[in-house]
């Protein structure tokens, strides 16, 4: 299943799971009609000093009460999801929060801390996503969590016994399978999970207030003969029931989803990494410590089914455990095992010097040979591959240390950013910085400079990686901040009055990641009245690598041929620029997953037409790629 | 009858908006004091730096400037007493006390290396010394970072206390847990080495 299939699974699963709550809602609702009906039947009979006067069975079948009870009780239950998944909005950053987890800083000294880090930057170059910020739980027990709603606002999440109990190796297999849970679209269901549960629960809350409200006016209106406290009695404890009752099935459908993904996601973190011993080994850790992967903040149950492993001992285990028991897990990865956990670690064991020297000898034995396969790449989407890991640590290991620095806190990051944009031609490039010292943060201009003496070292396949590293210390720019950067990149950009391809890719890909994130969901299923945009967008790539217009037209011609649609025409060249390229990748992101795909694959047909990709042809389709969520890895050089 | 329905349901839903606007209210004070207190610990790890960097200094100084030990020893002591005030303020970032302890105690140690700095004045050879040059110049880019990240504290800060001073907010501030406004933090920009004070006789 590839990356486009996966997204779709899950959509199906969230489609799954809609069905699932409304029966679950459907029960409730008719619980508390019947119980409503049978409280008012027995004040009135009560009342009536035991004469009938209402019949339950009437009061039953009256279907106007059951529209009241109906809709009040939905309106309750749906007013409550969309409230929690609204406060959940914030993305990743807001669970991290309520969990109390600390964002670890960029520029930090200690060395489990700069570990994770590393392992967590290598990951998401791997993958084509921006590095997403890493929170640590100040927890003894061994979990990791991934949260957020897309690639956008996604945070990873290790708990501190997590960080110092596991191997490198071990905690690249818990990374890779919290990034599984990224790139397989879990988050967003995760979320909407969340939402419904609460809904339902919020039946068994107003059931507590009514509950107190009763026995409050019980006590202080005893004289009164009005009063009888005892139908609210009722009413509040069975909404209570019925909240428990909710949750129960709530909690069952959670568990039995999450336990699916749960074993995807470890198959997934085999696939990444292909090395089963390092998410085994993590595993047979959380089995061998004493608190397994407990976490005690308050708020932990809530978000129990984000865990790595249950993080919330569940009376009922089975049925209601949000994932797999470990043993299963562990004997899915290796069918071998003996069943034995390893003697508890209390602290990882002395690993030989940094751990980058073994892993760069594992890189010098993969042969690497020249020319790129673009096709590739687009399988891909969503999985990397080790040789994706190694490529990755490659590549940041290549970068000069000055611009990891400056590229991981959020004041160097803008340097690193403004530097890549500096024109080559001197009296532009003066142009730029005098901007620069006018307008920006103090002492950034001569950073900037600083910095650019190095980037212009660099080679053109380091440069999106190079953006992606410096987006995740960018996110913690205030919203004040993050105004003036862009300004300066505008003016940066408009300093020689053209916007090269390159400026506009990083604009692009700057603001999909760090402007307001886009929600709707997918609006067109079919292409046919999209030609315009089409057109737009693969003339543009035909265009931009081809010289003669001759091979224009057929790097055109076989782009459109993969998508299948009538009424797709080169358009000129005069007519061609890049504000209309942006609108149309914003319309164009509102497809479908399985059109998103034929999309990126015309692109690149369309792109190796002439046997010919130049760099700034592969930061072109991983910007379009990424415009439209399709995180896309680095492209590995492989033989012709 | 069905008015017995209506009254509870409009009792119910009345009772779900205010307790869902309440928790509204709540859940995003907590977000926003939590962003604060992280942009804080973006000042803390700069001000670390600056710390560790100020003793190699006045240790690169020493071998130039010995009858000016005092002078040295006063950089040594507001640095100590700066570092203090940082860790008590990164307990409780956004208290005002706190806050105010490390504004006094940073404008001190401004003081100081102000002085160091007209002092250094005198002796071309230690500002000529590579290792002294290296130093100051990472001392300076660590002050520009503690700028900056001071603006993004303080812009957290001050989002954090205007939702609190909101109403309804208000109303309910210092019952979920969010008496008093936070701190802003202001240094007085020492600048050691960008502008060398001018001494007039």
């Amino acid at each position: 299943m590839d990356f486009f299939q996966q997204q779709d699974q899950a959509r199906k699963n969230s489609k799954r799971l809609i069905i699932l709550f409304v029966l679950a809602v459907l029960g409730v609702i008719l619980s508390v009609y019947l119980l409503l009906s049978v409280a008012v039947t027995g004040y009135n009979t009560s009342m009536a000093d035991g004469r009938k006067s209402i019949d339950l069975i009437a009061l039953l079948t009256n279907w106007q009460t059951l529209l009241m009870v109906g809709g009040g009780t939905l309106l309750l239950v749906g007013g409550a999801s969309t409230y929690r998944m609204s406060s959940l909005r914030g993305g990743g950053q807001v669970v991290a929060a309520s969990l109390g987890g600390r964002p670890l800083q960029q520029s930090t000294t200690d060395r489990d801390e700069r570990r994770v880090l590393n392992v967590v930057e290598e990951m998401a170059i791997a993958s084509g996503i921006p590095v997403p910020p890493v929170f640590l739980l100040d927890e003894d027990g061994i979990n990791a969590f991934a949260a957020g709603y897309s690639t956008q606002d996604a945070v990873i999440g290790v708990t501190r016994g997590c960080v110092q109990t596991m191997t490198r190796d071990e905690l690249q297999g818990v990374i890779a399978h919290e990034f599984s849970h990224i790139l397989n679209g879990d988050m967003r269901m995760n979320i909407r999970l969340i939402g419904y549960i609460y809904g339902i629960m919020a039946i068994g809350f107003i059931g507590w207030q009514v509950f107190r409200i009763a026995l409050y006016s019980g006590r202080g209106r005893r004289s009164s003969k009005d009063s009888n406290p005892i139908p609210l009695i009722a009413i509040g404890g069975g909404l209570i029931a019925i909240g428990a009752i909710g949750v129960f099935f709530g909690n069952w459908i959670k568990a039995s989803i999450s336990r699916q993904r749960e074993f995807l996601a470890d198959a997934s973190a085999v696939q990444f990494t292909r090395n089963p011993l390092g998410i085994s080994g993590a595993l047979m850790q959380i089995g061998a410590s004493p608190v397994h992967g407990e976490i005690k903040n308050p708020s932990a149950p809530e978000f129990s089914h984000m865990y790595f492993a249950s993080g919330v001992t569940s009376m009922f285990s089975g049925m209601f455990s949000t994932h797999p028991p470990l043993e299963k897990r562990i004997l899915r990865i290796q069918p071998h095992w003996d069943g034995k956990f390893p003697n508890r670690r209390t602290r990882k064991p002395a690993e030989l010097a940094n751990d980058s020297k073994k892993e760069k000898s594992e890189t010098r034995k993969r042969k690497i040979a020249k020319g790129v396969t673009i096709l590739a790449g687009i399988e891909a989407i969503g999985q990397p591959t080790p040789s994706h890991l190694s490529l990755a640590h490659k590549l940041i290991a290549e970068i000069p240390e000055v611009i990891k620095e400056a590229a991981r806190n959020p004041y160097g990051a803008r340097a690193v950013l403004y530097s890549l944009l500096l024109n080559h031609e001197p009296t532009a490039r003066q142009q730029q910085l005098a901007q620069l010292r006018k307008n920006a943060d103090r002492g950034l201009a001569e950073m900037t400079e600083a910095v650019a003496a190095q980037v212009s070292k660099l080679d053109a396949q380091h440069r999106l990686p190079l953006v992606d590293m410096t987006l995740g210390a960018l996110k913690s720019l205030s919203p004040t901040q993050y105004n003036n950067f862009r300004a300066n990149l505008d003016v940066l950009i408009k300093a020689d009055n053209k916007i090269e391809l390159f400026e506009w890719v990083i604009v692009r890909v700057i603001h999909h990641h760090l402007g307001p994130p886009d929600r709707s969901r997918p609006k067109y299923h079919r292409l046919e009245n999209l030609t315009s945009q089409c057109n737009m967008l693969l003339s543009l790539l035909a265009w931009a690598g081809h010289g003669n217009p001759a091979e224009v037209q057929s790097a055109f011609d076989a782009g459109a041929q993969v998508l299948h649609i009538p009424g797709l025409n080169l358009v000129p060249r005069a007519q061609i620029n890049l504000t209309k390229l942006g609108d149309a990748l914003d319309i164009l992101d509102h497809v479908e997953m399985g059109l998103k795909k034929s999309l990126i694959t015309s692109c690149a047909q369309c792109i190796v037409a002439d046997h010919q990709v130049t760099p700034s042809e592969i930061e072109l389709m991983r910007a379009i790629a990424d415009s439209f969520g399709c995180p896309m890895p680095p492209l590995l050089p492989s033989s012709p | 009858m069905t008015g017995f329905w209506i009254g509870l349901g409009i009792v119910l839903v009345i009772i779900v908006v205010l307790v869902m606007y309440g928790i509204g209210i709540y859940n995003s004070l907590i977000a926003l004091a939590e962003r604060y207190k992280n942009s804080f610990s973006q000042i803390e790890v700069q001000l670390k730096r600056r710390y560790d960097l100020i003793p190699n200094l006045v240790d690169t100084a020493k071998g130039y400037m010995q009858h000016e030990s005092e002078t040295l020893e006063n950089v040594i002591r507001a640095r100590n007493a700066a570092s203090g005030a940082m860790q008590a303020a990164s307990a409780a970032p956004g208290d005002a006390a706190a806050m105010q302890g490390l504004m006094g105690a940073e404008s001190a140690l401004a003081g100081a290396m102000s002085k160091f700095s007209v002092v250094m004045e005198a002796y071309p050879d230690l500002k000529a010394n590579q290792n002294m040059m290296q130093l100051s110049e990472e001392l300076t880019s660590t002050e520009n970072k503690v700028a900056f990240a001071r603006q993004g504290y303080n812009d957290a800060v001050t989002a954090y206390n205007v939702a609190r001073q909101n109403f309804p907010a208000i109303a309910f501030a210092s019952m979920f847990g969010h008496p008093e406004n936070a701190e802003l933090l202001e240094f007085k920009d020492s600048a050691l080495f960008q502008e060398a004070p001018k001494v007039s006789f």
